[in-house]
């Protein structure tokens, strides 16, 4: 390395999550100019996909459910493409347009939703019905609704580390909300240490991973479940049934070449459940860490004593 | 990695062959990013950094019901503003049973037989240590404090890691002293003292994702009283008054141990296999090697079973005797049998059920049995008497 680099650190509020820029630098303004572009990319990102913003794409489509194709351009139509592939490679656990099921499911009551209110949202769910052509989407039904929650930020994450590799920065560690990407080592090759959540305990980890490049994203149900007649629904809810995944994951972590495929493979792992959840991890070849409803962990490795 | 803006870099450094993992990535390579390689080590479960607390009970017994020894220890780490870790043990040793001396029969051939009296102690000990964690290194000072009747210890330690080589490496090193007070219960005017100083050095080399080794010396460097104020060597002779001799050693005690472990995880087959080699030496006389192995089994996802086997061989320190003969009084002399030459296996198994939520309870067994002749090359000390053991250890471990 020709000259020193030295570490810049950003911290900014973007997709409703505290997130953390860290790069290395030469100097402070390539430092600053390199993680500006990247921050930017993350906001244009929320703007775009928000399901929040009356003006994202998202909304567009949402609107007109029922009615008019909307148009597409290129990104929005690779990232339907990459829904599209991930609903197929779940056996459509993984569809972008089950977000209904959350007006139905309140996770802060303490009452189950009634049978028929999950079944009108059923009849709203499908990526299958979706309308799509190279340029064009419509929601066939009124009431339909899309969004990118389940890749937007992990999206974000990767479009960012692009920036900053078109800024020539080769040191570098993008986090949003705890999925993240690491570009390359400390200088001097010391890895980043990423501590995993504890899905059960507040400010506590329950893994470390020394990591030098490479893409990471966890799931979790994170005390976010509904525990009735001691049975315990978790919000990651089932597509197909409307209701609740019983016995999934506490928390899945999955490393890979992109975050989007790390957060993909999480997803549809906690969508699986444990058991066949398990198999979908060890059948991707990715490094995972993972903790089973009962606390029992799991990871690539097989043993630790 | 110079990537021009959107371009793809570097695909997967770990080929799938699995048409999901390919899919994905196909589809989000379309989009504008970047892949890198998937770089790093083993996911690192942070069982040191959670809370935990635990309960062991040993129970250890002579088939002679000779000495019965129940130790409950209890124990708890509290980890304390991420970086700090504090734990500490409490133990109660109970023990019960005879200490055995050394005489010889009127022929003049050694036996073992028992006192009348029975010796009930007890033994309380606790320890506590505090470690700090940084980024790529531990410290940490412990304290550990003994008492018995006619005993007590004081000792501290302090002790570092340093990880480098990404991690791979990890380089240990410590240092300890310990002050220990000898009393007897049947002669009031003792009181000696003994200080004992240790050195460690290790290095722990992870060799790939399954495997490691790992390599530790430790130098004991001892002065002071090492006598057994209980022990007496009774010799009988064909003539003549038969010879009571107290146990007299060296005033220090040089010891030499270095302990190379390997252990290997083999995922296929849900089991980690270790081995060890050990050689001990000190400046009594006392040779050791030591080889062990292990093979632990995942039987089923809250099941593992664990078979060892410990090989044992030690040739004598140069002043044991089993029985003295007539004349002048060695000034070095001892007849306690862990100074002779012998050998010992010890085969053992152990039991651990996982009943999740971070509480797991084990048993184990194992039978030790030692006798002269199982020494490397056969042989060992005359009078020998062989002896065998039952341990028996009941442990629960719980995180939080």
């Amino acid at each position: 390395m020709g000259q020193d680099l030295h570490l810049y650190r950003h911290h900014f509020r973007a997709m409703a999550c505290d997130n953390e820029l860290q790069l290395y630098a030469p100097d402070a303004r390539q430092g600053d100019a390199a993680a500006h572009a990247a921050i930017a990319e993350v906001k244009r990102i929320e703007a775009k996909y928000s399901r929040y913003l009356p003006d994202s794409v998202v909304s567009a489509i949402n609107r007109a459910a029922g009615v008019a194709p909307v148009m597409l351009d290129p990104e929005s139509r690779h990232l339907l493409d990459y829904a599209d592939t991930c609903y197929r490679q779940s056996a459509g656990l993984f569809d972008i347009s089950s977000g209904v099921l959350r007006r139905v499911w309140n996770f802060k009551s303490l009452e189950l939703p009634a049978n028929s209110s999950i079944g009108a949202a059923l009849g709203l769910i499908g990526w299958d019905k979706i309308e799509r052509s190279d340029t064009h989407i419509r929601l066939p039904i009124a009431g339909m609704e899309i969004d990118f929650g389940g890749f937007g930020k992990e999206y974000a994450v990767d479009r960012a580390a692009a920036i900053l590799t078109s800024y020539g920065i080769a040191n570098a560690m993008i986090n949003l909300g705890g999925d993240l990407m690491v570009l390359g080592p400390h200088p001097g090759g010391r890895p980043w240490h990423v501590g995993i959540r504890h899905p059960r305990t507040d400010n506590t980890t329950l893994a470390t991973l020394a990591i030098t490049s490479g893409g990471l994203a966890s799931s979790g149900d994170y005390e976010r479940f509904i525990e009735l007649d001691g049975r315990r629904y978790s919000h990651i809810l089932n597509p197909k049934t409307g209701w609740p995944v019983v016995d999934s994951f506490q928390s899945v972590t999955v490393e890979a070449p992109t975050c989007l495929v790390a957060g993909s493979a999480t997803t549809i792992a906690m969508l699986k459940g444990a058991l066949a959840g398990r198999d979908w991890l060890h059948s991707l070849g990715l490094p995972y860490l993972a903790v089973d409803a009962d606390g029992k962990k799991w990871d690539t490795a097989v043993s630790h004593c | 990695m110079a990537a021009q803006p959107g371009a793809v870099a570097v695909a997967a450094n770990k080929p799938s062959d699995t048409g999901a993992l390919s899919a994905l990535m196909a589809a989000a390579l379309a989009l504008p990013i970047v892949a890198v390689p998937i770089n790093a080590q083993a996911f690192e479960w942070s069982d040191l950094t959670g809370g935990a607390v635990g309960f062991r009970a040993l129970d250890y017994r002579e088939p002679n019901g000779r000495m019965h020894i129940h130790e409950p220890l209890i124990w708890l780490r509290l980890p304390v503003a991420e970086k700090w870790e504090i734990s500490a043990s409490r133990t109660i040793d109970t023990l019960s049973g005879a200490s055995p001396i050394l005489i010889s029969n009127r022929t003049g051939t050694p036996v073992e037989t028992l006192t009348g009296a029975s010796i009930v102690d007890r033994r309380t000990a606790a320890s506590g240590k505090v470690m700090r964690r940084f980024d790529n290194a531990t410290l940490g000072v412990s304290r550990t404090i003994s008492f018995e009747k006619d005993y007590s210890s004081h000792a501290f330690s302090i002790d570092g890691t340093y990880d480098f080589n990404e991690k791979n490496t990890t380089l240990a090193v410590g240092y300890g002293k310990g002050n220990d007070r000898i009393l007897s219960v049947s002669n009031l005017s003792l009181d000696k003292k003994r200080v004992s100083e240790e050195y460690l050095l290790g290095i722990t080399q992870i060799i790939d994702r399954n495997s490691l080794i790992q390599s530790n010396i430790v130098v004991t460097d001892g002065r002071g009283y090492f006598n057994d104020p209980y022990k007496l060597t009774v010799s009988f002779f064909s003539s003549g008054p038969f010879r009571l001799s107290p146990d007299v050693r060296p005033d220090h005690r040089n010891q030499f141990a270095w302990l190379t472990r390997y252990k290997r995880a083999l995922p296929a087959n849900g089991a980690v296999f270790s081995t060890e080699y050990r050689f001990y030496r000190d400046d009594w006389g006392v040779r050791a090697h030591t080889v062990a192995a292990s093979w632990l089994q995942t039987v089923s996802e809250a099941w593992k079973i664990e078979g060892g086997l410990r090989y044992y061989s030690q040739a004598q320190a140069d002043f044991y005797r089993p029985q003295l003969a007539p004349g002048p009084l060695p000034t070095t002399t001892s007849s306690d049998q862990r100074l002779a030459s012998f050998g010992a296996l010890e085969p053992s198994v152990k039991f651990i059920y996982a009943f999740g939520q971070g509480t797991t309870l084990d048993l184990s067994y194992s039978n030790y049995q030692q006798k002269a002749n199982w020494k490397i090359g056969g042989g060992g000390s005359f009078a020998f008497v062989p002896y065998r053991a039952n341990l028996l250890s009941v442990g629960a471990t719980h995180t939080f």
